[in-house]
């Protein structure tokens, strides 16, 4: 029995994560999970600690770098995984659009640019509370596209699934489980309450409902998420058939230094004293002064 | 410049007979002579003397002990009564009362005529009693004690003071005595020095004193109770006994003041009436209203029922001479429309209702349920008087789709009822329950919806809250304290009924 764990929300979403992305890549070993993708809230930032963490470890499970697409046109959020380093290229740009339409600190999405970026980018939709609404978006995705289904402990958690089984049926999408995880262990609940708070600037007394209502937002074993998806048992395997589809990881990021516009047969020194000479004839059309020469041969030297 | 009237009663009643009477107090360590009546005085006697003094000087005296607190009720008395001619009458204790009368003379006929009224109407419940009206409250407060009757055209106190003598300054025997030194003998005389020397010698406050007694500064009286905002009232020559004329002058006075609300675009949220008898005794009723009301005729039906239910009834003894009705509690309200929305009518009919039943049953009692904002059950709503909520910020979470079972009962039991139950672990729903002596099988259940602990308020237990339906078709809501991976065995709970 085995699991991968791709809602993970770390503190790098600021004030909503209550665990740092090496938490749960830890975390995520000691449960011996299979992956752990790291999806924060537009942004990529959290990725690196994570990758750091687990370069340190001993035979940890697989790490994904992912990002939560929050869009500001009611389309519900997206969890989107690039499959290689193209994809990721492309992830990457699609948030910085995002980021340079808005003030800093902030994302601004429209489904529409998610669609322009989309190509090498695996999908998941997180439901909304109506399932239903989510339908115009599985349909437009197409393919690479999953349906995320959680038990959370609502009270109406089975209800839920029956209907995001029947959503999943009619637009041709599978279901995948997650744990919507916004802490690593079920001890970081008090923390992650703490900073609801300060996002929300209320006390603790005041905040009430926009707290969660229990403790279950954490990571799971195999086991546990096998038992919670008894009705729904193909949604805890596709997350293993999920993480093998994805063969990108943060070793393929090296300095990649840019082509220079050398033009043929010439070394970039030679061409920056040919640049540099046209230049000189161009500023002083009767004769370089001797001093100015001499300065631009100490330069160029 | 407001007008002041400053009734001065002495409160000492006229002795029985004619016997020296003395009242006394201790000072210290020495029995004084606190206050005497006239044959008293005629004997030598004096206010401030040693009471063995004035026993050596006259025998036989009564003598009687001064009783602070009663002669403060009785001062308190006095200005509930006095509110009959203004609403604004402050203590000046101990045995002084202001009436601010501006606006108000006009009704008595004039200054002279109401410092008459006031004045003889007091001396008739047997008091002694001096007054005068000043623009300022310290000159009506001199005048009345050095210059008896006394009316000072507006703007003219200064002229009006400045022949008192200087004790009319009442600044303390310190100051006295350094006036006297410098030969100051009267007010005109202190108030042609210079103010800054004055201020030097005997402090700022004197010279504030002394400006205020002049009329060219005022210092503003602190109502004793809250000025009404609006009010209506209504006076009788003869004071009236009977019920029937009672209830046509309330009647009267709603319609008046509400004619007035409607005027000013308001709307009273507290009304209180006061009858006044002719003996002194003052009632009041206060009725507080949900939301502002300007209708007379619901005015009238709330002070009906106030009236009914009242413990001991009004008793007018010898009768009212005067009735008000005041809007203590007046805001501004939207003009009265009629309005279609009949969810708006429905709304304004039970706010109705709860000022009834409030005005009957008392404000405490009628209570409606204020959406909380938390996940703990049995703190989402907290009863709250119903007068002092407002329908509009009613914030009920909806938490269910159009078409499905409500999530939870709409009432829970006042205290969640131990139950047993068999159930799978870890976190199945009971397979049958045993409540209140009764087994209940269970044919289908939802859940569980776990709810835990609200952790920085207090210790406790996470619950899996569980919808269930019995054989016989009954639904309940119930749930497990505690998870059972954290506690061995968990108990059941019975929390609520769905209907």
């Amino acid at each position: 029995m085995s699991y991968a764990e791709l809602a993970v929300t770390t503190n790098f979403s600021f004030l909503r994560g209550a665990s740092h992305p090496g938490d749960f890549v830890e975390q995520a070993k000691a449960l011996h999970y299979a992956a752990i993708g790291i999806a924060d809230r537009n942004t990529l930032a959290g990725v690196v600690r994570a990758y750091e963490k687990w370069k340190k470890l001993e035979h940890p499970p697989r790490l994904l770098i992912g990002a939560r697409l929050v869009f500001r046109d009611g389309t519900p959020d997206i969890l989107a995984y690039p499959k290689d380093r193209k994809a990721y290229a492309r992830l990457s740009r699609l948030i910085s659009v995002g980021k340079l339409r808005a003030q800093k600190g902030d994302c601004l999405l429209d489904f529409a640019d998610l669609l322009e970026y989309r190509r090498g980018l695996l999908l998941i939709v997180m439901p909304p509370a109506e399932p239903a609404t989510a339908k115009p978006a599985l349909e437009k995705l197409g393919v690479d596209t999953w349906l995320a289904a959680s038990m959370l402990y609502t009270g109406e958690d089975r209800r839920r699934l029956r209907d995001l089984k029947k959503l999943s049926r009619e637009t041709g999408t599978s279901l995948i489980a997650v744990n919507d995880a916004l802490y690593h262990h079920s001890e970081r609940r008090d923390l992650q309450d703490v900073v609801t708070c300060i996002r929300e600037h209320l006390t603790l007394e005041q905040a009430g409902t926009k707290l969660q209502a229990n403790a279950e937002r954490h990571l799971k074993d195999a086991g546990e998420m096998a038992r919670l998806f008894r009705d729904a048992p193909q949604a805890v395997d596709e997350t293993i058939r999920f993480a093998s589809r994805i063969s990108f990881t943060l070793d393929q990021l090296g300095q990649r230094y840019p082509r220079e516009p050398v033009p043929r047969g010439k070394t970039p020194d030679g061409h920056l004293r040919d640049l540099t000479e046209t230049g000189l004839t161009w500023r002083y059309p009767d004769g370089v002064p001797p001093d100015i020469a001499a300065l631009a041969e100490k330069e160029l030297a | 410049m407001a007008r002041r009237a400053k009734g001065a009663p002495e409160t000492k009643r006229s002795a029985p007979s004619d016997a020296p009477l003395v009242v006394s107090q201790k000072i210290g360590n020495a029995l004084q002579v606190h206050a005497l009546n006239a044959s008293a005085q005629r004997l030598g006697l004096h206010q401030g003397q040693p009471l063995a003094n004035a026993r050596a000087m006259v025998q036989p005296l009564a003598i009687i002990a001064a009783d602070e607190k009663a002669d403060a009720a009785l001062l308190e008395n006095i200005a509930d009564w006095c509110d009959r001619f203004t609403p604004l009458v402050t203590l000046d204790a101990p045995y002084g009362l202001y009436l601010d009368i501006t606006g108000a003379a006009h009704l008595f006929g004039g200054e002279a005529a109401m410092l008459t009224a006031v004045t003889q109407a007091i001396m008739r419940q047997g008091f002694t009693v001096r007054g005068a009206i000043a623009g300022t409250s310290l000159a009506a407060h001199a005048l009345a004690r050095y210059a008896p009757g006394v009316i000072v055209p507006p703007g003219s106190e200064a002229k009006a003071v400045a022949p008192l003598p200087i004790a009319a300054l009442d600044c303390g025997d310190k100051a006295l005595r350094a006036l006297r030194h410098a030969g100051l003998k009267t007010v005109g005389a202190v108030a042609e020095r210079l103010h800054s020397e004055l201020s030097e010698r005997l402090g700022k406050i004197f010279v504030t004193r002394l400006r205020i007694l002049q009329g060219a500064e005022e210092q503003p009286l602190q109502p004793r109770r809250p000025l009404p905002d609006l009010m209506a009232e209504q006076r009788f020559a003869d004071p009236v006994v009977s019920m029937d004329v009672i209830a046509a002058s309330l009647h009267s006075l709603a319609q008046h003041l509400s004619a007035i609300l409607d005027r000013e675009g308001q709307g009273v949220r507290l009304l209180e009436a006061a009858f006044f008898r002719a003996d002194g005794k003052v009632q009041r009723l206060a009725i507080k209203t949900g939301e502002a009301l300007r209708d007379a005729d619901v005015m009238l039906r709330l002070l009906r029922q106030k009236l009914d239910a009242l413990a001991d009834p009004l008793d007018p003894g010898f009768g009212f001479d005067l009735i008000r009705l005041e809007a203590v509690l007046a805001e501004e309200t939207k003009p009265a429309t009629i309005s279609f929305d009949t969810n708006e009518n429905a709304r304004r009919q039970i706010g109705f209702l709860i000022d009834r039943l409030s005005v009957r049953f008392g404000d405490a009692r009628v209570q409606r349920f204020v959406a909380q904002d938390t996940h703990t059950p049995e703190a989402c709503g907290v009863a709250v008087p119903a007068q002092d909520s407002d329908f509009a910020q009613q914030n009920w979470a909806l938490k269910r789709q159009a078409g499905d079972p409500p999530r939870r009962p709409l009432r829970l039991l006042e205290k969640a009822e131990e139950i047993s139950a068999v159930a799978s672990v870890p976190d199945g729903p009971p397979v049958r329950f045993r409540w209140r002596q009764c087994l209940h099988n269970v044919t289908r259940a939802e859940g569980p919806e776990r709810i835990a602990i609200e952790w920085w308020r207090n210790a406790g237990l996470t619950r899996d809250y569980f919808r269930v339906e019995t054989e016989d078709g009954q639904r309940f809501w119930l749930y497990r304290d505690g998870l059972f991976h954290q506690i061995g065995a968990p108990r059941w709970y019975m929390h609520g009924l769905f209907t």
